[in-house]
């Protein structure tokens, strides 16, 4: 199952679960990391069940006119939305911080600048936010990012480009490096 | 240089900073430092890698009753196929040899009185 490409894996997937499985394995991991920019470690995971049992049940009615990708990227937009309505988002100080300070630059490291850069992100506008993760993190083009939030090009950038400076004046005010 | 619609798609994050002011005089100053801590969140982690088989573990029940629902259906509808287009052929297998199987085999006419005159009178073979 892992050579089909996704419109293959679509046409099989509401009758065959391990063409499911494998449109999973595919799309959870990237769906996981942009949930945790948006929403937080603790909650992704919500994000990632609601995400794909919405997608089990919709695969019939997927008609293909867009990319699986960037429905996908849709379907969990909303659920980020819908999780950020019922409950406040993570706090800076709720994030893991690393164990020890003599801690070589690693995992550990990167871990407190991802929280760092979560953390940034939840003190977004909604609006930028979305466009600066779909962009940023997800690593989507700037059509897309307009098809998948119902903008223009030209809002995408302006958006893109605002929360970037936003993001630059949170963390610097953070005392936050790339290099820690 | 003119920025194309091609540039600006291209996956240079870089890009958007043409964008913005870079008013925010400050530790992240420069692009790349931004560039560097997207880079690091875009890394996938063990827990993004291990979401698919947490997500399929959680609900291999319900995924589980549902693709057997959906089997179960498809086995329905294969037997019920089965059975029409067999009845189907039957009816078309009677319909073609219905003079031999549906009626049985003509008895040999009786020979009627005037033939026997004739062949009495005349021989074998008029």
């Amino acid at each position: 199952m892992n050579d089909l490409t996704d419109p293959q894996l679509i046409a099989l997937a509401p009758s065959q679960e391990a063409a499911f499985e494998a449109l999973v394995r595919r799309h959870a991991p990237r769906v996981h990391a942009l949930a945790r920019q948006l929403v937080g470690e603790g909650s992704a995971d919500d994000v990632v069940q609601e995400v794909f049992l919405s997608v089990h049940r919709n695969l019939k009615t997927f008609r293909g006119e867009a990319q699986f990708s960037t429905w996908l990227h849709r379907v969990a937009l909303n659920a980020c939305y819908g999780l950020l309505r019922k409950r406040q988002p993570d706090a800076l100080e709720s994030l893991p911080e690393p164990h020890s300070p003599r801690d070589p630059v690693g995992e550990s490291e990167r871990a407190q600048l991802r929280g760092r850069l979560a953390w940034a992100m939840q003190q977004l506008p909604p609006d930028q936010r979305e466009a600066v993760a779909l962009r940023e993190l997800s690593g989507l083009d700037y059509a897309a990012i307009a098809e998948i939030t119902g903008a223009e090009l030209g809002t995408v950038k302006s958006r893109i480009a605002r929360g970037r400076a936003a993001l630059r004046a949170l963390l610097s005010a953070r005392g936050v490096t790339a290099t820690g | 240089m003119k920025n194309t619609e091609a540039d600006m798609n291209k996956p240079d994050i870089h890009q958007a900073d043409s964008h913005g002011s870079d008013s925010h005089g400050s530790d992240i100053s420069e692009a790349d430092e931004l560039s560097t801590l997207f880079a690091a969140a875009r890394e996938l982690t063990p827990a993004d890698l291990g979401a698919a088989d947490r997500f399929l573990a959680a609900n291999a029940g319900t995924l589980g009753r549902s693709f057997g629902r959906a089997g179960r259906r498809r086995r329905v509808l294969r037997l019920w196929a089965g059975a029409v287009l067999g009845a189907a052929a039957a009816l078309g297998g009677l319909s073609l040899l219905g003079p031999s199987v549906l009626r049985p085999a003509p008895a040999d006419l009786p020979a009627s009185a005037a033939y026997s005159v004739y062949q009495s009178a005349i021989g074998e073979g008029w």
